[in-house]
């Protein structure tokens, strides 16, 4: 894990604490509705700021705080076109199990791999700093998971290349 | 707003007092300068930031936030280094509000930018990424809330 | 400092609580209805449930003296539950809002209460006894967004409200017949139905989450998103406050704080503790924490080892009551509340989580 790497996570990290102060907040322009403002985008008073975290072109996070939710876009590091094939599988692997992953949102904002929406409702029914740990966790795991799965890439078709071995 | 004094920084800066650099900058944020005028001013914000050893920043932001209206000028800061980043990575971006390029805390693409000095994006960007922890450090949460509560930008 | 009395009730989130006067009852605003429970010993044990919102409770308040309870919801409706020997009976307010019912709080001389709404209006509600009926009367002008948090002059005359579009404002609440003329203050002489006696910007401007009268009703105090409390002193109507102290913090926002007198204020929020701010007309501060959990410059660190215990605890929020302060909430705090206290000074206060 590169050096610049730390203090990323850990600016990622407080960004996202400071974010996540959400609550209960009920549509102001349809009646008995209680949406995530952040992708309702209909009362500009209830949004904030959004933040930008990058560690360079290819890697950064897209904080966008609301009243009663938070999206988190990350754009993961893609070096080469291998890289770029496998995190477009990799993240189309998880959206598609979205619902077990509760947080993780359908379809990641434009310019972004993989996005995160956080509703009031989930950090009222998880605890709060968790939910950051597993953000700054999902970060750090899944660098090392596509260099891995790089890896197994290139050993596969080194291995097809030899068909006594190459069938699976 | 008036024009910050650009050369006043610089010449401080060049006497190597760059904590009196670096609260010249932070006393006088363009809120409602033009983008020209925003954007000489980060320049000149980050030069500063740049210029002050890793082993100076906690020290120096304890100083300025335990001063008379420091952890305002902490606060502004933040918001600074939050521009760099910002403003660079608008052009894909669709702003949802407040009519503001979206802000980033501890980042830079300088490289990217035009009429920004060239340097190695690398190097600007842990430095930026450093001082932002500084900051929390010291200032703590509270200082990112603020970034993002607040329509002054600078 | 005794330790805080500790009682998980459920593991859902908890809008608003509220303690009857003996406080042998707790109201606790659980999803779309609210829970009463029972003092039974040492625990509080369910003794009742009131069902009437469809959809989440935003708010819940007991009144001292009547035991009535009023509750709202995002449903848009209030209701005034009277307590009778069969249990409790509702009646339905009519509140003529077209937006959830954020909070509400009876007016000290409990003949009123206060309703803030998403609908960019306050509904007053008072008893109309020819119709044998609540009805209500707005306060409108100048809302124009979602109003969070009211709080209660100590003459049920006066209203302090925050908003989310950064302004604490102080409103004129006389209602001909239900109030008795109030004495002139700081806040102004005469106050005619929605008056606006003062009216406050946060200085980022966060959304306000929490305001509230000190305990001689002449400071006001609010808590904004940027994590700052303000305190604002008037000097009369019509004229600039005496004083306006700001006092950004290092933490996280608070929801709630509850004045100790006229020179401290105990404020919770996100970061999951309760904290106290000392200060008077010259100045505040943030002076500590009131869990003994010595933060590094913050409060003390004597009692260590109490610490590791509630540490231990692992305690997964919980609605507690707690005597002077330890504080051991593993979720946001929503609601502070004086649980036993005199001549408006606080020696226990009770404070609430989501799980």
């Amino acid at each position: 894990m590169s050096q610049s790497l730390r203090p990323y996570l850990q600016c990622v990290r407080s960004s996202v604490t400071a974010a996540l102060c959400l609550s209960n907040f009920a549509s102001q322009t349809s009646e008995r509705h209680n949406v995530p403002e952040i992708e309702a985008q209909t009362s500009p008073e209830v949004l904030l700021t959004p933040l930008v975290i990058a560690r360079n072109e290819n890697e950064k996070v897209l904080i966008e705080p609301s009243v009663n939710s938070v999206r988190i876009s990350i754009k993961i590091k893609q070096a080469d076109e291998i890289e770029n094939i496998l995190v477009h599988k990799f993240t189309r692997f998880l959206t598609q199990r979205a619902e077990a992953f509760f947080i993780l949102r359908r379809k990641p904002v434009k310019g972004y791999d993989i996005s995160f929406l956080i509703t009031n409702f989930h950090t009222e029914e998880m605890l709060k700093h968790k939910l950051v740990d597993f953000i700054i966790q999902f970060m750090e795991e899944v660098d090392k998971e596509i260099s891995e799965m790089k890896l197994f890439v290139s050993l596969r078709g080194l291995s097809l290349q030899m068909p006594k071995i190459g069938l699976y | 707003m008036c024009e910050p004094s650009t050369d006043e920084v610089r010449q401080l800066l060049r006497g190597g007092d760059a904590e009196g650099a670096l609260r010249g900058c932070l006393e006088n944020p363009v809120y409602n300068g033009s983008e020209v005028a925003k954007d000489a001013h980060l320049q000149t914000v980050i030069e500063v930031l740049q210029s002050i050893k890793a082993s100076e920043m906690t020290p120096m932001l304890q100083r300025i936030y335990d001063s008379e209206g420091g952890s305002e000028l902490v606060d502004v800061l933040m918001k600074y280094k939050g521009m760099a980043g910002g403003s660079a990575s608008s052009g894909g971006l669709r702003t949802p509000t407040r009519n503001l390029t979206p802000q980033a805390t501890g980042f830079s693409q300088i490289g990217s930018r035009p009429g920004a000095p060239n340097e190695s994006t690398g190097a600007g960007m842990s430095v930026l990424l450093s001082w932002h922890e500084k900051v929390v450090d010291v200032a703590g949460l509270g200082s990112i809330q603020r970034c993002m509560t607040d329509w002054r930008k600078v | 400092m005794a330790s805080p009395e500790v009682h998980h009730l459920f593991h859902r989130p908890i809008a608003d609580h509220s303690f009857s006067a003996d406080r042998q009852t707790l109201a606790v605003a659980k999803d779309t209805t609210v829970e009463l429970y029972g003092k039974v010993g040492n625990a509080f044990k369910l003794k009742d449930e009131l069902k009437g919102h469809d959809k989440t409770v935003t708010s819940v308040d007991i009144a001292p003296e009547s035991g009535r309870i009023v509750t709202c919801s995002q449903d848009r409706n209030a209701l005034v539950w009277e307590p009778s020997p069969t249990g409790y009976k509702p009646t339905l307010v009519l509140l003529r809002i077209a937006r959830a019912a954020t909070f509400v709080r009876w007016s000290p001389s409990e003949t009123k209460f206060a309703v803030g709404s998403g609908d960019r209006v306050i509904a007053i509600c008072y008893f109309e006894e020819e119709n044998d009926w609540w009805v209500s009367k707005h306060l409108k002008k100048p809302i124009r967004s979602t109003i969070t948090t009211v709080n209660w002059h100590p003459n049920s005359v006066l209203l302090a409200a925050g908003s989310t579009d950064a302004h604490a404002r102080v409103f004129s609440s006389f209602i001909k017949g239900i109030d008795a003329r109030p004495e002139p203050s700081v806040w102004g002489e005469r106050l005619p139905f929605n008056t606006v006696c003062g009216e406050y910007l946060n200085n980022s401007a966060g959304w306000v989450h929490s305001v509230a009268f000190s305990p001689s009703g002449n400071a006001l105090a609010f808590a904004a998103h940027d994590s700052s409390i303000t305190i604002v002193y008037p000097s009369g109507p019509e004229q600039p406050p005496q004083a306006v102290v700001s006092v950004s913090t290092q933490l996280l926002p608070f929801m709630s704080m509850i004045w100790n007198g006229e020179d401290e204020i105990i404020a919770a929020g996100y970061d999951c503790e309760a904290f106290r701010f000392q200060g008077g007309l010259s100045g505040w501060q943030l002076t500590g924490t009131l869990e003994a959990k010595g933060r590094p410059g913050l409060g003390d660190a004597r009692e260590e080892s109490a610490l590791n215990m509630f540490k231990q605890m692992d305690l997964k929020g919980k609605v507690k009551d707690d005597t002077q302060l330890k504080t051991v909430h593993q979720n946001t705090i929503t609601t502070l509340r004086v649980y036993e206290g005199r001549n408006g000074s606080v020696s226990k206060f009770s404070s609430e989580s989501h799980p």
